[in-house]
């Protein structure tokens, strides 16, 4: 309990400091164009969440990330399987996820605007960003499992749907987990941006372009507070889930 | 009858990218047998093929010359010289998942019933945190619920004291007749009464 006290003390600390660096940098800069004072980005982010259009935008922009993160590790996942499986299979889609890993996320976003709608193109992006992460600790996760074990279910015929349920899910658990995590950051990421430059209506992408476009500094600093807040309050729920799942 | 005629074995052990790859023999014309209903022992220094024998009577790997007969049609069961149990599951739950053919409930049971045998009560903890001697009790278990014709044992007693070998080893005995036992302790070939000892 006391060290539970002593550590938000330290986090509120630590906020009070970069808080005062903040406010000291905005007060020298003298212009809230180019960098508002904590306290008025604050007060924007307050008035902010109490606007329909940023709930509608941030469910928009959630469903979106949730949508990209679930279907990328789904897919990384399976391709991990087939690849870690085949070394066919591997041979032939490895160049694919270099591919993927080397482009960078602007490419895709404006390549993917050719073919897809606005509404669209943040999910598929955000599917883009997650597969490699799900696919390369997947299939090293199969690939690392155990080769002892794996001879133990062989001589006592365990099969494979108990050799998999036994063994290899177990084992790659851990490398899965760490994929979502990773992954759910870059879904996140990936899709606000894929939103500004897509120009998806009412979502928190667009939220930031407005308020560039219209020069509304403080406001941009607010959907920017908004999305990190959001971001970090999934990614604790994501933890939370995955220390379930751990135990189960 | 379980014969093996002549067999050799050897590992490829790698070496740098320029040089040739090193052989490494481990068994070299190796010939025997067991007959139904018998225990022998294979004896020998670190390195001189034991476990690579297991791996070939289990069918893990084959020779490179002479032949293995009589393993087609048994059911062989086995405690490896590392313990290889599931580190995420109970003693209770390694042991269950070799039954087959019963209900969850009906596996534990039995599972629970060889664990009291071989003395362990810590049924329900997970592996990682048993001893070695709890963790080799296990193995044991799991090899005895697994059943079959024939049960080869590698180092199986290591990590029990003196009495609890005795105790366990009567357990093994009860349930399999036909044993092949790996170890360097002369004291646990007399401990199973081995008929013939083959050094190696």
């Amino acid at each position: 309990m006391a060290s539970a006290l002593k550590k938000t003390l330290k986090a509120i600390l630590v906020a009070a400091f970069w808080l005062a660096v903040w406010q000291t940098a905005a007060y020298f800069v003298g212009s809230e164009l180019l960098l508002p004072t904590p306290f008025s980005v604050i007060k924007t982010l307050f008035k902010l969440i109490g606007t329909h259009k940023f709930r509608i935008s941030a469910a928009n922009t959630l469903i979106r990330v949730v949508a990209g993160f679930t279907l990328g590790l789904f897919a990384g996942t399976l391709l991990g399987c087939l690849t870690a499986a085949s070394k066919l299979l591997a041979l032939l889609l490895s160049p694919l996820r270099s591919i993927i890993k080397a482009t960078p996320v602007t490419s895709f976003i404006v390549l993917l605007l050719l073919y897809l709608s606005p509404v669209i193109t943040p999910v598929a992006v955000s599917v883009l960003m997650v597969i490699p992460i799900a696919w390369t600790n997947v299939a090293k996760g199969i690939t690392e499992t155990d080769a002892d074990l794996l001879e133990m279910a062989k001589v006592f015929r365990l099969g494979r749907l108990k050799t998999v349920r036994s063994i290899y899910i177990p084992s790659v658990l851990p490398h899965f987990l760490t994929a979502a995590t990773t992954g759910f950051g870059f879904a996140w990421k990936s899709c606000v941006a894929a939103e500004v430059i897509a120009m998806s209506k009412l979502s928190i992408g667009i939220g930031l372009y407005e308020s560039k476009l219209y020069l509304e500094t403080p406001e941009l600093f607010a959907w920017t507070a908004a999305i990190i807040i959001i971001s970090m309050l999934l990614e604790a729920v994501l933890v939370k889930l995955i220390e379930r799942l751990k135990k189960w | 009858m379980v014969k093996l005629d002549s067999v050799s074995f050897s590992y490829d052990k790698p070496s740098s990218d320029n040089a040739p790859r090193a052989v490494r023999e481990v068994l070299k014309n190796l010939s025997l047998e067991i007959s139904e209903g018998e225990t022998i022992a294979v004896m020998g220094a670190s390195g001189s093929g034991k476990t690579t024998l297991i791996k070939l009577l289990l069918g893990l790997i084959k020779p490179d010359s002479g032949t293995v007969d009589g393993m087609g049609t048994k059911r062989v069961s086995a405690v490896f010289q590392e313990d290889r149990l599931l580190p995420w599951y109970s003693a209770k739950e390694n042991v269950a998942l070799v039954f087959s053919g019963r209900t969850k409930s009906e596996r534990e049971r039995a599972a629970l019933e060889l664990l009291a045998e071989l003395e362990l009560d810590a049924a329900d903890k997970p592996i990682r945190e048993l001893s070695g001697g709890m963790r080799r009790r296990v193995a044991i278990a799991r090899a005895l619920a697994y059943g079959g014709d024939l049960l080869l044992l590698d180092e199986p007693l290591k990590g029990l004291d003196a009495e609890l070998k005795a105790r366990v080893a009567q357990s093994i005995k009860r349930r399999f007749s036909t044993i092949l036992l790996i170890t360097h302790d002369e004291d646990e070939v007399k401990l199973f009464d081995c008929r013939r000892v083959y050094r190696i």
